[in-house]
């Protein structure tokens, strides 16, 4: 069993809606998370981000002011070399493609569709502290890298140039992460990531 | 903050037009294996819904509250006229509901406000409108709240719902025309209006 000390882990949650907030509080708590900040909008919580340095922050989209997805890309174009990578969970009601494109393409590392339930928003938390996935910089994007497989013999106008013998990296469904993590621990053969393939 | 450090070293592999940057595993000591099956912590999880559980007294009252923002920023509508800002002021409770109704224990308001939420959010002219439609919307919620519906399959719930998702989409073809099949695809199939496009 994978288990993951939350005892350990300092959340912000950002959400407009004092009841989500609570409700998201409630689960981390249960979960065993005891170092859990708020706040109420994009721009509050960036000086609560700021202040608290937390490890994982879970923040809704829609909010007044300063949403979500800019939120996300202001600690993406930060020049802290910490806090950019820091993983970012988005929790929504916005559950058409277009939206999670668009929050993929802003820089979060998972999406999370409103209604919360317990086991979604562990499993989220599990995927970013189990095999965070590399990041991707060009001109016009820095965040998680937004392909989830790499297809060596894709040769559509949006493939990387220059990584011809790149590394292919696949990151597998959560289940068999779990897998591949287990047999690491068991065999204890170190400097392999879990799900990757060379 | 868990073993976190500016000095930490990552690395960089540079491509023509991009890079690769894998960034210190920062989180990996707070993950554990424990004996027994490669599955995630059911039991944290079971504690999350019980910890979620101990609020349940308290959801009809948020509900109401949540209910109350809506009704407010409908009043709003009444009073100033249907404009992109009267309407934005309605968007943020209906999507409030939509995306908090099911876990209040009110899954029938989820989908009225989800109804709602595509009508507001696509609509090319706020001003068209058609305010019954919006009324419609909104006393139904109210209506699921006061009566404390929090059965999903409700019958009158689910026929109100299916009425009032038809009259949405029938609304965003009629004013979309054309550009109606960039969104059809986000209606579920049975509600999807047949255009020439």
């Amino acid at each position: 069993m994978i288990r993951i000390d939350f005892n350990r882990l300092k959340f912000l949650v950002i959400d407009d809606n004092a009841h989500m907030r609570r409700i998201v509080r409630q689960l981390l708590h249960g979960f065993g998370s005891r170092e859990i900040f708020e706040a109420e909008d994009g721009a509050s919580g960036l000086e609560m981000f700021s202040a608290q340095k937390p490890d994982i922050v879970i923040t809704d989209w829609a909010m007044p002011v300063y949403d979500g997805i800019e939120f996300t890309k202001t600690v993406r174009n930060s020049n802290s070399p910490v806090t950019r990578f820091v993983p970012i969970i988005m929790l929504s009601g916005h559950s058409e493609k277009r939206s999670v494109m668009e929050a993929r393409d802003a820089g979060v590392t998972e999406f999370l569709t409103k209604p919360v339930a317990a086991k979604s928003l562990y499993e989220r938390i599990l995927s970013v502290t189990l095999a965070p996935r590399p990041f991707i910089k060009t001109k016009t994007y820095f965040g998680p890298d937004r392909r989830r497989t790499t297809n060596a013999k894709y040769t559509g106008p949006e493939r990387r140039k220059g990584n011809e013998d790149a590394e292919i990296i696949e990151v597998a469904p959560l289940d068999n992460r779990l897998q591949a993590q287990r047999k690491q621990a068991d065999s204890s053969t170190a400097g392999q990531r879990p799900g990757t393939a060379a | 903050m868990a073993n976190q450090q500016d000095g930490e070293k990552l690395s960089e592999k540079r491509f023509d037009d991009h890079s690769v940057i894998v960034p210190p595993h920062r989180l990996k000591h707070v993950v554990t294996h424990a004996q027994g099956p490669t599955t995630i912590d059911m039991t944290a999880v079971a504690r999350a819904e019980a910890a979620l559980a101990e609020l349940k007294d308290e959801f009809s009252i948020w509900m109401k509250d949540e209910c109350q923002r809506l009704d407010t920023a409908r009043r709003a509508i009444h009073d100033k006229g249907l404009d992109r800002a009267t309407v934005e002021r309605l968007v943020l409770p209906a999507h409030d509901i939509k995306g908090g109704a099911t876990t209040l224990g009110y899954p029938l308001a989820e989908r009225i406000a989800t109804s709602l939420c595509r009508l507001l959010h696509h609509a090319p002219e706020a001003s068209r409108i058609p305010m019954a439609l919006i009324d419609h919307h909104v006393d139904t919620i109210k209506a699921i709240v006061r009566d404390e519906v929090v059965s999903p399959v409700n019958p009158y719930g689910m026929e109100i719902a299916e009425q009032l998702s038809i009259l949405v989409e029938k609304y965003l073809a009629e004013e979309l025309k054309d550009g109606y099949a960039e969104i059809a695809g986000d209606a579920a199939p049975r509600l999807r209006i047949k255009t020439n496009a």
